[in-house]
């Protein structure tokens, strides 16, 4: 069973797949094989460098700053590079969940709605938390303005739209405690796949 | 009409009185016979009388100083003629002198001078006039004597800075020219004393190097003296950046059977140091740690908090951007 967890940025993800990993559930984390993707798939750096130019790859690797500043403000060329990488994703995930025998396994996507990888999700779990704190926590960890972070999140989908389409909602305010709700939609899961 | 008489005040009449007749002779010879009666009691016969005397000291050693002042006056009691006695109560302030050469010293490091001993120079003092000394009191003196010590102490330089030391900061360690200043004073005072504080320096703007003296802020002990009143002082100082490293959380106290899951298992950590440091800065050189005692003493706490050892001397500021995580414990 593939199950989807999703959240904006800030929310958390991150920690809730690690509880999930703690507790034997193989998790696949799409940002970071897509990170990982661009750097070794030769056939998608060859479609990304049709796409922005050659100057994209130094020494074999996506200049990753050049790139980012050619789609911020490109929204065309965004939706051609997701194009490009969403289905390398999709593929490396078909062959990664092929050798995965855990009675379910997580796909964690930040824009897992957005790229339509939900649609091959039996459930989709959501984390969710307030705003301002999600804002202060990438503001911690990353140190942007928050003029910066509200136009990385008006990119993604509201939270809300994406807690109405959730079967799971996991709140990380700070103050409820993840590891139980984990565990309850762990065992959930686990009756459900079974 | 008969003449009435006036009444004169008492005192004219008592004059009226002694002037009247041998009554002015009779009186002389009264008043002469009282001095005479009073000249012999007063060189004869032995009385005893409580007379207090300022006191001074000698033969203290040069090497040595009074950490507190040493008493004033002693009580002697005398015994002589009236004249004597009355001598050194209204007339003779001499001092009493007090040989230091004969002090001596008890457990608690306090000197002390017994009247037994000094006995001897006491009455030798006071029997000039024909007294004989019979009781001292106090019977001991106590002194707080210090040896005078010399002592090289290194100069701590004191600086109000009035620049932004959010963005700057002084950089390296301070050249202080001499670091060192010898310093002599009472042993006692100088035992505790392990540096020697600068006037504060008010640094009002942030340069890159400065070159300026300032002055030694003398303490407040007694006989205390500096080989330096100054010392040239040369520092650099460096904009401050911000920094932030991930550093895996370390459990702490746990037992060998157990293992401890905590969630995030590692945390962002923001730092700032001066910018010529920011290369130098490692990851492990920070220690961020979940004490396993913690739950021990707090079985019910949902989370554990998380604590950190001194970062590396060139971090100016450390702060966790997590402070508290949570946890499973499992057997191994």
């Amino acid at each position: 069973m593939i199950v989807g967890l999703t959240g904006g940025i800030g929310s958390g993800k991150t920690t809730a797949t690690q509880i999930f990993q703690h507790l034997g559930v193989s998790v696949f984390v799409a940002d970071e094989v897509s990170k990982s993707l661009i750097d070794k798939d030769l056939d998608l750096q060859e479609g990304l460098k049709a796409l922005m130019g050659e100057e994209l790859v130094k020494e074999g690797k996506i200049d990753r700053p050049f790139m980012a500043s050619l789609i911020f403000s490109d929204p065309v060329l965004l939706a051609k590079v997701n194009g490009l990488i969403h289905p390398a994703v999709a593929k490396a995930f078909t062959s990664w969940y092929a050798e995965q025998n855990s009675n379910y396994v997580i796909r964690e996507a930040a824009i897992l709605f957005e790229s339509g990888s939900h649609k091959d999700c039996e459930a989709i779990i959501v984390v969710s938390a307030p705003e301002q704190l999600r804002i202060e926590r990438v503001k911690a960890r990353s140190g942007e303005s928050e003029a910066q972070i509200r136009n990385r999140m008006s990119k993604q989908w509201p939270q809300s739209q994406k807690e109405a389409l959730a079967d799971y909602i996991i709140q990380n305010d700070g103050n409820a405690m993840l590891i139980p709700q984990i565990m309850q939609i762990h065992e959930d899961l686990i009756r459900r796949a079974n | 009409m008969k003449e009435q008489k006036k009444l004169k005040p008492i005192w004219q009449r008592i004059g009226d009185g002694l002037n009247r007749g041998n009554n002015r002779i009779k009186l002389f010879f009264l008043f002469l016979s009282l001095f005479l009666w009073l000249l012999i009691k007063l060189s004869k016969g032995a009385y005893i009388a409580d007379l207090s005397f300022p006191l001074s000291y000698t033969d203290l050693a040069k090497s040595r100083v009074f950490t507190e002042s040493p008493p004033k006056s002693i009580r002697l009691q005398l015994e002589g003629t009236g004249f004597s006695l009355l001598k050194y109560r209204w007339f003779s302030y001499q001092a009493i002198e007090i040989d230091l050469a004969q002090l001596k010293r008890n457990r608690t490091g306090e000197y002390f001078w017994l009247s037994s001993t000094g006995k001897a120079s006491l009455e030798s003092q006071v029997n000039r006039e024909g007294t004989r000394l019979i009781r001292v009191k106090p019977d001991t003196l106590f002194f707080r004597i210090s040896d005078l010590v010399k002592k090289n102490l290194p100069v701590e330089l004191r600086i109000q800075p009035q620049y932004d030391t959010t963005k700057y900061s002084i950089y390296g360690k301070p050249i202080i020219e001499p670091s060192e200043v010898t310093v002599w004073g009472p042993s006692e005072s100088l035992k505790d004393l392990d540096r020697i504080p600068s006037s504060k320096y008010v640094l009002s703007k942030a340069e890159d190097s400065l070159d300026f003296e300032v002055d030694i802020n003398l303490p407040e002990i007694e006989h205390l003296r500096l080989s330096k009143q100054k010392v040239a002082v040369k520092l650099q100082m460096a904009p401050l950046t911000e920094g932030r490293l991930k550093i895996p959380i370390l459990a702490l106290n746990l037992p060998d059977s157990l293992n401890m899951e905590l969630f995030p298992g590692e945390i962002e950590i923001q730092f700032s140091c001066a910018l010529p440091d920011f290369k130098n800065i490692r990851e492990d050189e920070f220690f961020v740690y979940a004490d396993y005692l913690d739950i021990v003493n707090k079985p019910n706490a949902q989370f554990i908090a998380l604590r950190y050892e001194q970062p590396p001397a060139e971090v100016r500021q450390m702060n966790l951007l997590t402070k508290r995580v949570e946890f499973i414990l499992s057997k191994k």
